[in-house]
């Protein structure tokens, strides 16, 4: 399980589903960009990315990103640079936020959605954390 | 040189699941529990193969406002992973209840709780 090479930083990602109140582990994830193990895209308009289990399962947290139609490479190039970032002052990379009060919802009020901008405005919702 | 960090509990360092320190590589991840704990996993101290060791942190409930706590937890324990390079080689406290010790960006939480092999 030992991930992080010593006395290097690590990126630490974190991501937050979009149109729920954050209350549970399938709403809310910070994970090491070292636990990364792949992605794919499941549609035109939506990716898959894939880390070692947040609670320790044998079963990956898959991310679902939500896109521009046809992005899914901008995306994943996007990850990637991400992923890779220097982090010099280790602090938390927010990678997709979507947690905010969107009116369907009743939470959140104070806060807005953040995705990350190597993004580009492609990603317009973390639509799932499983 | 490793970062280490201990969490503890309030009422003293002296029973299983009372306080532990993990090394910061074998830190798996963070996710909220319930509107008011935050589970932060680490690789299970007890032997390989087995279940990670989960710390429920407490705080308030902040879901209707600025969003749950979660972020904040994370945001103060990945300063605490990645810090140095002065900070290697000693503990670095996230919370310690029984001591009122609590890391930047920790002074919100109210609770730990500690299980082995979760």
């Amino acid at each position: 399980m030992a991930r992080q090479v010593n006395n290097k930083t690590e990126n630490y990602l974190y991501f937050a589903k979009t149109g729920v109140v954050v209350d549970a582990t399938t709403e809310a994830v910070m994970l090491p960009a070292s636990a990364y193990l792949g992605c794919n895209p499941t549609s035109a308009t939506n990716t898959n990315f894939m880390f070692e289990d947040v609670v320790g399962t044998a079963t990956a947290t898959v991310i679902s990103l939500t896109h521009g139609s046809g992005k899914n490479k901008e995306v994943i190039d996007a990850m990637v640079s991400i992923l890779n970032s220097y982090n010099g002052a280790g602090e938390l990379i927010v990678v997709a936020d979507g947690e905010a009060d969107t009116g369907s919802i009743t939470g959140a009020a104070n806060k807005s959605t953040v995705f990350h901008k190597a993004f580009n405005g492609n990603v317009t919702a973390c639509a799932a954390i499983a | 040189m490793e970062n280490y960090i201990y969490f503890s509990d309030g009422d003293g360092a002296d029973a299983t699941g009372d306080a532990g320190m993990w090394a910061a590589s074998n830190f798996i991840g963070v996710s909220p529990l319930s509107t008011t704990t935050t589970g932060v996993y680490f690789a299970g101290q007890t032997g390989v193969g087995d279940a990670p060791d989960l710390i429920t942190l407490t705080h308030a409930d902040e879901t209707t406002t600025t969003g749950h706590h979660v972020q904040t937890i994370a945001k103060a324990l990945a300063k605490l992973l990645n810090a140095g390079p002065h900070a290697g080689g000693s503990t670095l406290t996230a919370v310690d209840l029984t001591n009122s010790v609590k890391a930047e960006g920790l002074s919100g939480i109210t609770g730990v709780a500690i299980t082995i092999d979760s």
